[in-house]
C-alpha cells in the first residue's frame, strides 16, 4: 500500500476536516511513526477539485502499518 | 384505476422508495433489488426487528452512506482511503466508515441484539471487518472467526473462515446463534458482556484494533432474531446480492 507522508502540521490543521459530504481527512501512523495521507482513487478524485489539491502533489511512498497484537494467542 | 408504470414508473413499497430517493438510486436494477429486499424482509416478519441496515448500492459515497432502516439515522461518514463501487465498500486495514451509533444507541440491549456482514472475501488474519474491539464484531485469525455479539472474545466460539453473509444473533445471557451463508445455524457459548458506551460501531475496521481490506457488500443490527430468521435474513440478502450481480 502506497500513500503520501505529510508534516505534523498538515495532521493538526487537516485531521477529522471533511473534504467532501461524507468524507474526512483521517492521518495515519506508519511502523516508522509517520503520519501518512492514505487515499482512495474517489478520495483523489474529490480532493482534486478542492483547496487540498496541494495534497496530491505529495510523492507516493510505501505504508507499513504498526503491528497490532493478538488479542489472544 | 390502472396506473400505466411506462407513464408514471414503478410503485415501490414507501420504504424502499424513501431509500431510493435519499441514496439517489436511478439503476433500475438496483431499484427493483432494494424494493425486493425490503418486501422480503417484511414477508419474513424480520423488517420490524432490524434496526439498521447498510445494503451498500449504488456505487457511490452518497448511495453507500444511507442507512435503508431509517434514512435520517447512522448515515456513514468515511475516513480517507475508502473505495467505493458496485461490489459495496472497500477499505485498506486502517481506513473505515462510522455509523456515528454506539452499542448503547443503536437500539438494542445486551442479550437482545443481531448483527451481520456480508464479504466478498476475508483475506487477512488478525481483522475485524465492522463493529468494534472488545464484544461487538467477528475476529479472524488463521482460518478460524470468532464471532462476538455482547460477549467477549473467547477461544471456544471459533468457526471456519467464510465469505457472504455471516450473522449473530443472542437472546439471552449465556449463549448466541452464529449463522453463515451454506450451513444452518449454530448455538455456541459465550456469556454476554455489557454494551459499550464509548466506541462507534464502524464497517471496513473492528474500531480500536484492525481492519479488512475486503469489498463489503451488506451490514446490518437487528433485535435478536431466531434461528429460522437468521435463515430467512440470509436467503433475502443472498437474493439480493444475486439480482447485484455479486453474490458470493
Amino acid at each position: 500500500m502506497e500513500g503520501r507522508i505529510v508534516t505534523t502540521e498538515t495532521v493538526q490543521e487537516l485531521q477529522g476536516v471533511f473534504f467532501d459530504d461524507n468524507t474526512f481527512f483521517d492521518f495515519v501512523l506508519d511502523i516508522n511513526d509517520n503520519y501518512f495521507l492514505l487515499l482512495s482513487e474517489q478520495d483523489e478524485v474529490e480532493i482534486a477539485l478542492t483547496e487540498y489539491a496541494y495534497l496530491l502533489e505529495i510523492p507516493l511512498s510505501d505504508f507499513i502499518s504498526k503491528p497490532t497484537p493478538p488479542p489472544f494467542e | 384505476m390502472i396506473i400505466n408504470p411506462y407513464l408514471f414508473g414503478p410503485v415501490f413499497d414507501p420504504d424502499a422508495q424513501a431509500f431510493i430517493t435519499a441514496a439517489a438510486i436511478v439503476n433500475p436494477t438496483e431499484q427493483t433489488a432494494i424494493n425486493t429486499l425490503v418486501i422480503d424482509l417484511k414477508g419474513y416478519n424480520i423488517w420490524n426487528k432490524t434496526l439498521v441496515i447498510y445494503p451498500f448500492v449504488g456505487g457511490t459515497a452518497l448511495s453507500n452512506s444511507k442507512n435503508l432502516k431509517n434514512i435520517s439515522l447512522g448515515t456513514l461518514s468515511y475516513t480517507t482511503g475508502v473505495n467505493h463501487g458496485t461490489l459495496g465498500i472497500q477499505g485498506n486495514t486502517v481506513s473505515y466508515a462510522d455509523t456515528g451509533l454506539k452499542s448503547t444507541t443503536i437500539g438494542f440491549t445486551q442479550n437482545n441484539a443481531a448483527s451481520g456482514i456480508y464479504l466478498q472475501s476475508w483475506t487477512l488474519g488478525q481483522t475485524m471487518p465492522y463493529g468494534h474491539f472488545g464484544n461487538l464484531t467477528m475476529y479472524r485469525t488463521g482460518n478460524v472467526v470468532y464471532p462476538m455479539i455482547n460477549n467477549a472474545l473467547n477461544t471456544s466460539t471459533g468457526v471456519p473462515i467464510l465469505n457472504g453473509l455471516l450473522q449473530t444473533s443472542r437472546d439471552n445471557a449465556l449463549n448466541f446463534i452464529f449463522k453463515d451463508k451454506n450451513n444452518a445455524p449454530v448455538t455456541l457459548t459465550s456469556g454476554s458482556s455489557a454494551l459499550n458506551s464509548t466506541l462507534n460501531l464502524y464497517v471496513c475496521f473492528g474500531n480500536n484494533y484492525n481492519g479488512v481490506n475486503d469489498w463489503i457488500s451488506f451490514n446490518y443490527y437487528a433485535l435478536a432474531l431466531t434461528a429460522t430468521e437468521l435463515t430467512n435474513m440470509n436467503t433475502a440478502v443472498q437474493t439480493f446480492q444475486t439480482t447485484l450481480g455479486r453474490q458470493v
